[in-house]
């Protein structure tokens, strides 16, 4: 039904995609999974023929036979959504922000339909039903700021289901979701295809995401490495291999140190956002050398307290710094602290060079100009980045780069806490875990006490030391990773548990386990 | 409770603007009552008339008395033209402030189309054309674009009147036909500045993924940018837009002068020709009232225009 036939993508003299051809069948589920730059985003955007700026596609695209790069725009923009629609990774940027999201939705229908207004509200209002959204409570007048990352994506299911297409392309749509929000979404995307022998492609480079797939093809390098279901258990290609091992991360062991004095404590804290509370009354400690992970669903809290704890919103509590408790509302933690954020790339200033927005935490001490250069330049050497790096602009790295920027900038001021809010989930799988590795080598060498947000529990189990589970603004579990994953006791926990415990990459129980996971692994 | 904010802050700026128009007349040298009894008056005819204009008390009295004037209606009396100043003001502003508006639309007509089918056609040959276009017009003064019109549209082809204004007695057309060439010469470098401006805030816009699904949706590359992109880039083209308003004000005083429109921009220019400071006082706390009021205007359409800030957090 769909067919690329020897697809090709170049931009100026660059060659992106190189004879890309396959074929899809209704009611299929395809997956296409490889790392960053591999050209699968860009195969599923031949599919709608809708090229990034810059970017022309040559070969074929074939809809029942007619090839869509050779039709006008005009031609192709009717098959557009009606035949072929496509989901986006980033929740927080696929919804246009000042249009209701009913209208949203709307708008798909009134581009391809003359159904009159009445009609259309009401399958808006079938499509809310469908994906789960009027049972939440979303109703179209809804705005996407309102909504959590999980519910928007449902609403961009339902802009991409609303005419019943014959294929729809899923790029990443769940990536950036955490893992319990994720596994719902690709429930629902799976439930309503099936439901109207719909192919769903899904694009990812996330192999547990792969696995729901009937066929799975491997890119690199803008080329098919590899397909079939055997690259999920013994993968050939060279691609395949990589992607296979990211799913593991290991980092050499740790001694067991002697329990030590918390460098913070922070009791009772209450972080409140548009006067409601986001955290409530929140207590923990941190030891130096301690690596602390908290984890929880969207919207649980936890980015909040990081936020609340370093003065970056209004809030209300104890903080003990090193034994001495410091005044009320004063951010003197951000001192002693560093901050990493998820996404590196919103957090750098574009017209600075790399070297300048490491050397920024220092602005307040009373270094040299050339002190500060040097302290920066060291930091950078330390995260893998030496050379003629400190001169050039965040745009000339790469995303796994960035976040060495972003490292580089937290550790510079000596911190004695480095706080780390989702630092790893913005990179595809391979650079993840020399992230984590970067992580656990810079923690160690500096006696760090690491705060850690996460939601890629694989991430948590190889990384934390002692791990905090949050539910609506409160703690409701803590211990080891041993005791969380072991014996979950609350049930917000055992639902994260459980999910981990799905995704071969997940690693949710002992390392025995895990063999027998691989070698079960389904798929076979 | 944010529309009060905003207002009290509106009060706040005005009431500075009033305290620095004041102080600066103030400040200026020159003496208000020999300027207005000539060179040679007597010593006493002076004193006399400073001590009955008030002068002689201190700064902060004279400055209460001029604000709670402004605020009555009161704007004083005109030394050169011995009428009332606010009387002067609401005659001037009836050529002024058409002129400023007819300046303004014509410059986001222009600009809004310009900049939207740049972005559209982004990279391509249309938009080097139109940023080249925007190139040349915003290095071109007003002044000489007006001198230009003027030469080739009233002298050579005799199309417009190359000055003056017929009152708006004499007809609307009329009236407007006389406003339309130096409402042109005002715009076009504006437009030119806010061309640029649209298509920046609109390619921004443009590589988001929301545009991207409008087209996915089966939007036209014109459609999602003009559905999509644009309603997103609202809060620049308005912030542009209200600063423009101020140059158009400032503007202006030239262009009235050089097509000799009867307008506050001239009466100024006059005013202070003649060291009439309670007039230039009270043009300019006109002026300076209009710009603020005006870009206080542009936030709130922005903040209206975007739900995030419309309902809070």
């Amino acid at each position: 039904m769909l067919e690329l036939d020897r697809l090709g993508a170049r931009a100026g003299r660059t060659t992106l995609l190189s004879d890309v051809s396959l074929t899809i069948a209704p009611g299929e589920r395809v997956a296409i999974v490889g790392a960053s730059g591999s050209g699968k985003s860009l195969t599923g955007r031949a599919m709608l023929t809708l090229p990034p700026s810059g970017v022309t596609y040559s070969g074929a695209v074939r809809l029942d036979g007619v090839d869509l790069l050779s039709l006008p725009d005009a031609e192709v923009a009717t098959r557009r959504a009606a035949a072929v629609s496509i989901i986006f990774q980033e929740p927080a940027t696929a919804l246009n922000p000042v249009h209701s999201i009913g209208a949203q939705i709307d708008e798909t229908i009134r581009l391809h339909t003359r159904a009159a207004a009445g009609e259309r509200a009401e399958r808006v209002l079938s499509l809310l039903e469908r994906t789960g959204l009027t049972a939440a409570g979303v109703g179209p007048e809804r705005y996407p700021h309102e909504l959590s990352g999980g519910q928007r994506q449902r609403v961009a299911i339902a802009i991409a289901l609303a005419l019943s297409p014959r294929v729809v392309v899923a790029d990443e749509a769940t990536s950036a979701l955490d893992a319990v929000t994720s596994a719902r979404i690709l429930d629902l995307l799976e439930g309503l295809t099936a439901a109207n022998d719909t192919a769903l492609v899904l694009i990812t480079h996330d192999l547990a995401v792969a696995r729901r797939a009937d066929r799975v093809l491997v890119m690199a390098d803008g080329r098919i490495a590899e397909e079939g279901r055997e690259v999920l258990t013994r993968p050939v290609s060279a691609a395949g291999r990589a992607l296979h091992d990211a799913r593991h991360i290991t980092l050499p062991p740790r001694p067991a140190k002697a329990a030590r004095d918390p460098v913070l404590a922070v009791r009772d804290v209450r972080v409140e956002r548009g006067g409601r509370p986001v955290v409530d009354g929140v207590s923990f400690t941190v030891a130096p050398g301690e690596r602390l992970a908290l984890v929880g669903g969207s919207g649980s809290g936890k980015t909040s307290l990081v936020r609340g704890l370093l003065g970056l919103l209004p809030m209300t509590g104890a903080i003990t710094l090193a034994g001495s408790e410091l005044p009320a509302g004063s951010p003197v933690l951000r001192d002693q602290a560093g901050m990493v954020f998820q996404d590196p790339a919103t957090s750098f200033n574009p017209r600075f060079s790399a070297g300048r927005i490491v050397a920024e935490p220092l602005f307040r001490t009373l270094l040299s100009r050339k002190a500060r250069r040097e302290r920066a330049a060291m930091s950078l050497e330390r995260v893998g980045l030496g050379g003629d790096a400190a001169g050039r602009k965040p745009h000339a790295f790469s995303g796994g780069q960035r976040q060495r920027i972003a490292i580089a900038r937290a550790l510079v001021a000596t911190p004695r806490i480095l706080f780390a809010d989702e630092p790893v989930s913005a990179l595809d799988a391979a650079l993840r875990g020399q992230m984590v590795a970067l992580f656990d080598t810079l923690v160690r060498e500096d006696d760090l006490a690491l705060v850690f947000v996460a939601h890629d529990l694989a991430l948590v189990r190889a990384l934390a030391d002692r791990i905090i589970v949050m539910e609506a603004g409160r703690i409701v579990e803590q211990g080891t990773p041993e005791e969380i994953f072991r014996r979950p006791r609350h049930a917000a926990t055992r639902a994260l548990v459980d999910e981990a415990r799905d995704e071969p990459g997940g690693d949710a129980r002992g390392d025995e386990a895990r063999q027998d996971d691989e070698a079960a692994a389904p798929g076979g | 409770m944010r529309v009060l904010t905003r207002l009290a802050q509106l009060a706040a700026t005005l009431f500075v603007a009033s305290l620095i128009v004041f102080m600066a007349m103030s400040v200026l040298p020159g003496d208000a009552g020999l300027l207005r009894l000539g060179m040679n008056a007597e010593p006493a005819a002076v004193a006399a008339l400073r001590a009955e204009m008030g002068l002689d008390d201190p700064l902060p009295l004279r400055f209460v008395a001029w604000l709670g004037g402004i605020l009555t209606g009161d704007f004083g009396t005109s030394g050169t033209y011995d009428v009332s100043v606010l009387g002067l003001l609401a005659e001037r502003a009836r050529v002024s402030v058409p002129l400023a508006v007819y300046a303004l639309v014509l410059s986001v007509a222009l600009a809004l189309p310009a900049g939207i089918y740049a972005a559209v056609r982004r990279g391509r040959f249309a938009d080097r054309a139109v940023r080249g276009v925007a190139e040349i017009g915003l290095s071109v003064p007003a002044v000489w674009l007006g001198l230009l019109f003027i030469y080739v549209f009233a002298v050579y082809l005799r199309w417009a009147p190359a000055g003056g204004f017929p009152g708006w007695d004499a007809g609307p057309a009329r009236a407007l036909g006389a406003l339309t060439l130096p409402a042109v010469a005002l715009a076009i470098p504006q437009a030119a500045i806010l061309a640029r401006i649209v298509r920046t805030a609109l390619t921004e816009a443009m590589d988001e993924d929301f545009v991207a699904l409008a087209r996915a949706k089966g939007r036209s590359t014109a459609g999602a940018v003009i559905h999509h992109a644009l309603p997103n880039a609202w809060a620049p083209i308005l912030t542009v837009v209200g600063m423009q308003f101020g140059f158009l004000v400032a503007g202006a005083i030239v262009i009235e002068t050089v097509f000799n429109l009867p307008g506050l921009g001239r009466l100024l220019f006059q005013a202070v020709a003649q060291r009439d400071i309670v007039l230039v006082q009270g043009i300019t706390l006109v002026v300076v009232a209009t710009v603020v009021i005006v870009n206080a205007l542009c936030d709130v359409v922005a903040v209206a225009s975007n739900p995030r800030l419309r309902r809070g957090p």
